[in-house]
């Protein structure tokens, strides 16, 4: 065979070979995006033809008013916006707080020496391994016994305390140079001087990815805020969606549908305008 | 007494004594070179001066005040890394001024230190970028920059050219010295490069496990080498070191077996100090058989074995050489080394006068 | 690894770790050595007083067939949710792995589903599923399949294991891909001046790089489907029709907080530690051998 031939049938195969990707590729791009339109279609009609079961695939422009309608605080209805401006404020605490907290506990980790420090890290390594669902009834009898039943603290602090974060930023900070500690040891600069200065610029694309991590993990969270706010003010959204569906008497499907798009919007937006930072985060902080 | 002074220190890192007791005086606006082998503890010793470890024992003064103890921002020492080590997310300029700033100078002040160092070091275009955006050459010069705008009592050097290309390092080494001289600053630098040392020391101190070997100016350590240590690191290529006696004459042979009245001797001759024929008068004979030529330019190092058997080498001028075939080379007695085999101490003769 | 550089003294990191170690012990250690003591003690009736009771809740639970039929189902649920969600993201990995035009754009629409929460999963699925009103339970009675997924248990399970996987494609696609990209181009470049292509190149090349990831992601999947999917079942199904959908996490909840029968629960969360502990020692397992590759 010639060279020319042979890549010809490599030229071939390539796009035989795109055809099927694009293919592939395509209907999971559908099996994701489908869903969401239809539901988001749903959203835009009145109540009595989705009822009939009347689903088309293009949404009523008109139907749209129903997003400022939910979003606006009118009485009696129900409270999405404040639904939403909860899970808002808890996810943004959620993030700030544990890399705040876990951005410390690494730096102490990792550039001091002190007794007691191997014990510190393993039991950060421990906490690591139970999800707060596994722990959420003994966890919610302590909350209780602090008397954090049906508050803010309570619904973001139980979800603070992991170790994910405190690792990922460890392994970061381990690959800080010596001679860049050193060199601002001979700049005069002490371990508060050198965190502010040096080490929390350096960290700046880790936050960003760990924020996405984070915010997407406190936004999405359903059994503890369920378990831990009984009362309705304290619903997030992720709850109160999941309330609008229960009780099979309600009609007002349009308005779930409509709920259920603005539920997933925020995260959704956060992690497309930092998708590459958050993937390659993502992907190193389980290494 | 002013300048800076080690006083018996010692370093030990769990069981491993890393330094057993170096004295040194720098006086005021001298360079002194430590240099030795990898695992030689200069670089520790390096950071016991600058403060970033402990000794275990012995005292560090500068300038007549003992520092030992002082954390190392309050020694008013200024240091060039290896690696550089420059704040990778600063410009240029804030890199240089950094330690100004956490030292609370007026603003006024730190831009024209900075200025008037960038212009030292011909890197005044450089200020506004990144650390990234530099080669190694201009990266060692901000490194350096940051050091000199400190205008510290005591520059340390931390194999600063040992991440450059030779042809840098060597335009980079009579910079450095250019610099050290104009601003009189007392310096200690380290180096595993015997070239750096030389050519930048007004002293150099070879350290050899832990000990100092030899403390000197520098051509008195290449020609008056202390021990075998010292004389194989100082010297390139490596000084010859054979065996053989002294008799009772006072002449060298280079036999081994019976020393007969005479003493056993390790006999080091250096390659550039031997001359092609037979000696005439006391010189040692030498019969070299040389297997390969390596060409240096101005002059070839012959590589080969002597008569005894021994590995030998000679740097001479080019000419064509039998290689294979028995050659008569000699070396003059006053360019012998002589070390004692046991101890590798020098034990004579007092060697001829710096060249 | 250990830096050579510090900075001196332990007030300034004991500082640091005081945050870290007050959330750690009291919304973490203690609420573990709670449950493990509620879990070898019996309260009476009126939670006046309590007697030590050892492993008695335990061998209560182990012969309780509720809870067994519990283990089994959850057993099923957790293997076709992390089968079904490894699988597609695999084959949609390769794909966009693949040098064609447009990868940016379907990368980042396979990715973004990370987003949704589980919850929200469960519950758009539930309004596409639902008997009367869903699109998608409408399409299947267009194909002659009696749907009612709130009334037959092989559809609830179905239903619940389908919108589990759909959310947890994207997070395996994300490794899947960085593992892909992470396989060195001459390797493959090797195989093909080999001649390997497509399934044989995928099979005997691609694959076995691929191993410790697909390893690594099989734990997590498995814990992300014992435990996250929680929401997703609740929003579906509540564990129902009957029980044909209670996983031990969904039993745990409606045992310990909608029933209040806290010494059963306190021992169903020890279990449910147990095996976590387990699965995380093997997920590091498989990390320290993805690490060493």
């Amino acid at each position: 065979m010639t060279g020319a031939d042979l890549r010809a049938r490599l030229r071939g195969n390539l796009v035989a070979g795109n055809l099927v990707a694009h293919a592939v590729l395509l209907m999971g791009t559908a099996l994701f995006l489908l869903p969401i339109w239809l539901v988001f279609v749903g959203s835009t009609l009145d109540s009595g033809a989705i009822n009939r079961g009347d689903i088309g695939l293009l949404p009523r422009l008109e139907g749209l008013a129903i997003y400022p309608r939910l979003l606006s605080p009118a009485p009696g209805g129900v409270p999405v916006w404040r639904m939403l401006a909860l899970s808002f404020a808890m996810a943004l605490a959620i993030a700030a707080g544990k890399i705040a907290v876990s951005l410390l506990s690494a730096y102490a980790v990792a550039f001091f020496r002190f007794p007691g420090r191997m014990l510190c890290f393993w039991l950060l390594f421990i906490t690591l391994m139970l999800p707060v669902e596994v722990r959420i009834i003994p966890t919610f009898a302590v909350v209780a016994d602090f008397g954090m039943v049906n508050t803010f603290a309570g619904l973001v602090l139980p979800l603070t305390a992991s170790a994910t974060a405190t690792l990922l930023f460890r392994q970061a900070f381990v690959l800080v140079p010596d001679e860049l500690v050193e060199a601002a040891r001979m700049d005069g600069a002490g371990p508060w001087r050198f965190l502010r200065d040096v080490l929390i610029p350096l960290s700046r694309t880790n936050m960003a990815a760990l924020f996405v991590i984070l915010f997407v993990y406190g936004w999405n969270q359903y059994l503890w805020p369920l378990v831990v706010a009984t009362d309705p003010r304290l619903d997030t959204i992720t709850v109160g969606i999941v309330r609008m569906i229960g009780p099979e008497s309600r009609t007002a499907w349009n308005e779930v549908m409509a709920t259920a798009i603005l539920a997933m919007l925020p995260p959704t937006l956060v992690v497309l305008a930092m998708l590459r930072w958050f993937v390659k985060g993502l992907t190193e902080s389980e290494r | 007494m002013a300048g800076l002074v080690l006083d018996q220190v010692r370093k030990s890192f769990g069981r491993t004594e890393v330094l057993r007791g170096i004295d040194l005086d720098v006086a005021p606006g001298e360079m002194v070179v430590v240099v030795g082998a990898s695992g030689c503890g200069k670089s520790t010793l390096l950071r016991l001066v600058a403060g970033l470890e402990q000794p275990s024992s012995g005292r560090i003064m500068l300038d007549g005040e003992d520092i030992t103890a002082r954390d190392p921002a309050a020694r008013d020492i200024a240091m060039v890394f290896q690696h550089y080590a420059l704040y990778p997310h600063m410009s240029v300029f804030d890199n240089m001024a950094y330690g100004l700033k956490v030292r609370r100078l007026p603003r006024a002040e730190i831009a024209a230190r900075v200025e008037e160092a960038a212009q030292m070091l011909h890197i005044s275009p450089l200020l506004g970028r990144k650390p990234r955006e530099l080669s190694g050459g201009q990266r060692q010069r901000v490194a350096i920059g940051r050091a000199v705008v400190r205008k510290p009592r005591l520059f340390l050097f931390d194999e600063p050219l040992s991440s450059l290309d030779a042809r840098l390092r060597t335009s980079m080494r009579a910079e450095i010295k250019r610099l050290q001289r104009r601003l009189g600053v007392t310096s200690l630098y380290v180096t595993h490069d015997q070239h750096e040392a030389m050519s930048l020391g007004d002293r150099i101190l070879v350290l050899n496990e832990g000990r100092p070997a030899q403390l000197g100016p520098p051509m008195e350590i290449y020609a008056r080498p202390a021990d075998t240590a010292v004389a194989e690191l100082i010297g390139d290529p490596p000084m010859n070191l054979l065996p053989g006696w002294l008799d009772a004459n006072g002449r060298v042979r280079l036999e081994t077996g019976d020393a007969g009245n005479g003493r056993s001797v390790l006999v080091g001759i250096r390659p550039e100090d031997v001359a092609g024929g037979r000696p005439d008068g006391d010189g040692l004979a030498l019969g070299f058989t040389p297997d390969t030529v390596e060409p240096m330019g101005a002059e070839v190092l012959l590589v080969g074995r002597l008569e005894t058997g021994a590995a030998f080498s000679v740097r001479t001028l080019p000419a064509s050489f039998a290689l294979g075939s028995r050659l008569d080379f000699h070396c003059p007695a006053q360019r012998l080394h002589l070390f004692d085999p046991g101890s590798g101490q020098r034990i004579g003769p007092a060697g001829p006068a710096a060249r | 690894m250990e830096r050579r550089t510090i900075f001196p003294g332990w007030a300034t990191p004991a500082l640091l770790l005081v945050p870290q170690m007050a959330l750690t012990v009291l919304l973490f250690l203690w609420p573990t050595a709670v449950a493990v003591r509620a879990s070898v003690m019996r309260a009476d009736p009126f939670g006046l007083s309590e007697t030590f009771a050892g492993l008695d809740n335990f061998t209560a639970l182990f012969t309780d067939p509720l809870y067994l039929a519990a283990i089994g189902r959850t057993l099923v649920f957790c293997g076709a949710v992390t089968g079904l969600a490894l699988g597609l993201a695999v084959l949609l990995a390769v794909f966009a792995d693949a040098d064609i035009r447009g990868r940016g754009a379907y990368r980042a629409a396979l990715v973004w589903p990370y987003a949704v929460a589980p919850a929200a999963a469960g519950v758009i699925w539930a309004l596409l599923l639902h008997p009367q009103i869903g699109g998608v339970a409408g399409l299947l009675k267009h194909l002659g399949i009696a749907w009612n997924y709130k009334l037959n248990d092989t559809q609830a399970m179905i239903a619940v294991v389908g919108a589990s996987a759909w959310r947890q494609v994207s997070y395996n696609f994300i490794f899947v891909l960085a593992g892909l990209q992470s396989i060195p181009r001459t390797i493959i470049d090797a195989a093909r001046m080999d001649g390997a292509r497509g399934w044989r190149r995928f099979r005997t090349i691609l694959l076995p790089m691929l191993a410790p990831t697909l390893a690594f992601l099989v734990v997590v999947n498995l814990v992300y489907s014992a435990f996250e999917t929680f929401g997703t079942i609740e929003a579906l199904t509540q564990g129902g029709p009957g029980r044909a959908t209670q996983t031990l996490m969904v039993k745990v909840y409606r045992d310990g907080v909608v029933n209040l029968d806290l010494g059963a629960s306190a021992a169903q969360s020890v279990v449910l530690m147990a095996l976590v502990m387990g699965l995380t020692a093997l997920q590091f397992h498989f990390l320290r051998r993805r690490g060493g590759r």
